[in-house]
């Protein structure tokens, strides 16, 4: 019997630490693919639910086109081609038209700053009962106020930059304390998710992804007595179509419509950062989990390749003893490779299924800071993650062995000798 | 196998070692090369080795010329036909005695190795230590053991290179006479290098290298 295998394992007594820092390394390698990957997943996931969960779930709300004039409250209704468009649109699976006072239901409009930058608030129509009897009372009372439930960190804004220039009533601070606009907005701890926008009580309605984006509440019964003030040569006068929800089969669909909606120059309100989100998270996911594998890979193969070098480096004593007794490339690769692949690939299972193990721990924290109610929403390691790894890991431990030791092959054997 | 060199020339540099040197070992006889250190005995053992290519002049072993082959087919009938025992040992620290003798039927064929190994483990007084590890065994033990792994192909010519260098005078002649018996037992032509008059005055043919 030729002492293979106790040739091997002399070597791998040779210098016992090698093997154990490969499988170390290799372990953290794939554990960190695997967890990395998993959780960019897990996050993909959570914002998809957390978007798709929304109250306006596969909707698409359209306004009107701007007017020429962006800071002009003037606003064209839709129409009735319009209507025509949007009704006809594949996919669409029920559509509502909301009808209302030439001043839209919502409406956007900009405020300069001081400074050049601006911001945009979007003007909501608010339901009477939305706002406190008391206060609805109190504002009754004074006709020269227009009331308006704002963000208080607004305020100032407002009155510097909207009310002054338009000439509307400045707002009374004492009129809006304790009053919280009925929307926050807010992010979550890694920045993945689009800033959901709560309620009141907390509950996700929305989610929007470019901040600041602050929101206005004006009481319905209050628009009216407001456009006289803001068209001061006469008001736009009747109702017509101002908003059109259109709720979609599919979210394909609705990604189709958008698209359509969007080539027609009609505006998209509210839940338009359902379809970017899903399409952004597709995007980024992949990029980030490619990058992600390609980056690691490249530090684990690297590393390897130090490691076996070192390895070998460290044994060029019996490497030259056996090249004198005949060993040639394939016994080498032999004693040395199938050690390496081993511990590599041992290494990378390992990392790979505890990692599966910490995934759903680490998962189960992440939703813990998402206000998303993400029930049956579980984080695992693709099966892809747990076979994968390790074959990558035994490649590459065969491939970088190659060089190595048809380099070592290249020394001189005299020198060799005679040297170690 | 007989072992012909003729009018070799080979520099080192710009140390000029042989400039003509010839030689002739017959099969089954023994050849002792002597000289001072650094006259060029290693180098000569490794020029008829087939290790080392000489700058000019011809080697034959029997009627084949090494150094016209290819670098593998010289390596091939090496290992076949030529025992190698260097200056340093150089066993497998974490094998023992008999794996490190076996070591040399690991990468090319040889015929019942494992039998002939038990031979010459009993051959060379090894067999006590058979198990002990290679970093384990002391100088004497070291030579037989290398020698052991020299002879285990059943090569026909046996080149050692100052076999007893490092060793006391009660084990220079143990193994002197080791290898001289294991010539005389196995057929093979020996050359070897040595400072050891012991060894020269019982060698057949003497070669002094001059400084």
């Amino acid at each position: 019997m030729r002492p293979w295998g106790s040739i091997m394992w002399a070597e791998i007594r040779h210098h016992p630490l090698a093997l154990p820092v490969l499988v170390l390394l290799c372990a953290i390698g794939a554990g960190g693919m695997a967890l990395a990957t998993g959780l960019v997943d897990h996050m993909a996931a959570i914002r998809l639910r957390a978007v798709v969960g929304s109250s306006e779930e596969r909707t698409l709300r359209v306004r009107a086109p701007e007017p020429a004039f962006g800071l002009s409250f003037e606003r064209s209704l839709l129409s009735d081609s319009d209507l025509a468009f949007l009704t006809g649109l594949s996919g669409v699976e029920s559509h509502r038209v909301v009808s209302g006072l030439p001043l839209p239901a919502s409406m956007r409009v900009r405020i300069p700053r001081m400074i050049d930058a601006r911001y945009d608030i979007t003007l909501y129509t608010l339901a009477d009962d939305a706002v406190d009897p008391a206060l609805m009372d109190d504002w009754q009372r004074d006709d020269g106020l227009v009331p308006m439930i704002l963000n208080p960190r607004l305020i100032a804004l407002y009155n510097l930059g909207f009310a002054d220039r338009y000439r509307t009533p400045r707002l009374q601070r004492q009129a809006l304390v304790a009053i919280p606009l009925p929307l926050e907005i807010g992010s979550d701890m890694f920045g993945s998710l689009p800033n959901p926008i709560t309620d009141r009580t907390g509950v996700v309605i929305g989610y929007c992804d470019d901040l600041p984006v602050w929101g206005a509440g004006i009481p319905q019964r209050f628009a009216a007595q407001w456009l006289p003030r803001l068209f001061p040569d006469g008001p736009p006068e009747g109702t017509g179509p101002v908003l059109a929800t259109l709720r979609f089969a599919s979210l394909d669909a609705l990604v189709a419509g958008r698209a359509a909606i969007r080539d027609r120059g009609l505006p998209l309100e509210g839940e338009t950062a359902l379809a970017e989100a899903i399409l952004h998270d597709r995007n980024l996911s992949r990029r980030i989990n490619i990058g992600l594998l390609a980056l690691i890979g490249a530090i684990v193969a690297l590393a390897t390749a130090c490691l076996a070098s070192a390895m070998l480096s460290l044994r060029r004593r019996n490497l030259a003893l056996m090249r004198s007794l005949g060993a040639g490339f394939h016994h080498l690769m032999c004693l040395y490779a199938l050690p390496l692949a081993a511990s590599a690939g041992i290494g990378a299972l390992l990392g790979s299924l505890a990692a599966s193990m910490l995934l759903p721990a680490l998962a189960d924290g992440i939703s813990a800071t998402v206000p998303v109610d993400l029930e049956g929403l579980e984080a695992t390691v693709p099966r892809a993650l747990i076979v994968w790894p390790p074959l990558l890991a035994v490649g590459i431990a065969i491939l970088t062995l190659i060089p190595i030791l048809w380099r070592v092959l290249r020394r001189d054997l005299l020198a060799e000798l005679r040297t170690y | 196998m007989q072992v012909d060199l003729s009018q070799l020339r080979h520099r080192l540099g710009s140390l000029e070692l042989f400039d003509g040197l010839s030689l002739s070992v017959a099969s089954g006889r023994s050849l002792a090369v002597t000289g001072p250190s650094g006259g060029g005995k290693s180098t000569l053992l490794h020029i008829l080795a087939g290790l080392m290519a000489p700058c000019s002049g011809s080697l034959h072993w029997d009627q084949v010329e090494p150094y016209r082959l290819s670098a593998r087919r010289r390596e091939a009938l090496r290992l076949a036909h030529i025992g190698l025992l260097l200056q340093q040992p150089h066993l497998h620290p974490h094998l023992d005695v008999r794996a490190n003798i076996l070591l040399a039927a690991t990468f090319h064929r040889v015929a019942d190795a494992e039998q002939r190994s038990e031979t010459l483990l009993e051959a060379t007084g090894l067999a006590p230590c058979a198990g002990v590890r290679g970093a384990a065994i002391s100088g004497g033990q070291l030579i037989r053991c290398a020698l052991a792994r020299a002879l285990l192909p059943r090569p026909q010519v046996l080149i050692a290179d100052e076999p007893t260098a490092t060793l006391d005078a009660a084990s220079a002649s143990a193994i002197i006479d080791l290898l001289l018996e294991r010539q005389q037992a196995e057929g093979l032509s020996l050359i070897v290098a040595t400072h050891d008059p012991q060894l020269t005055a019982r060698c057949d043919q003497v070669l002094e290298l001059a400084s």
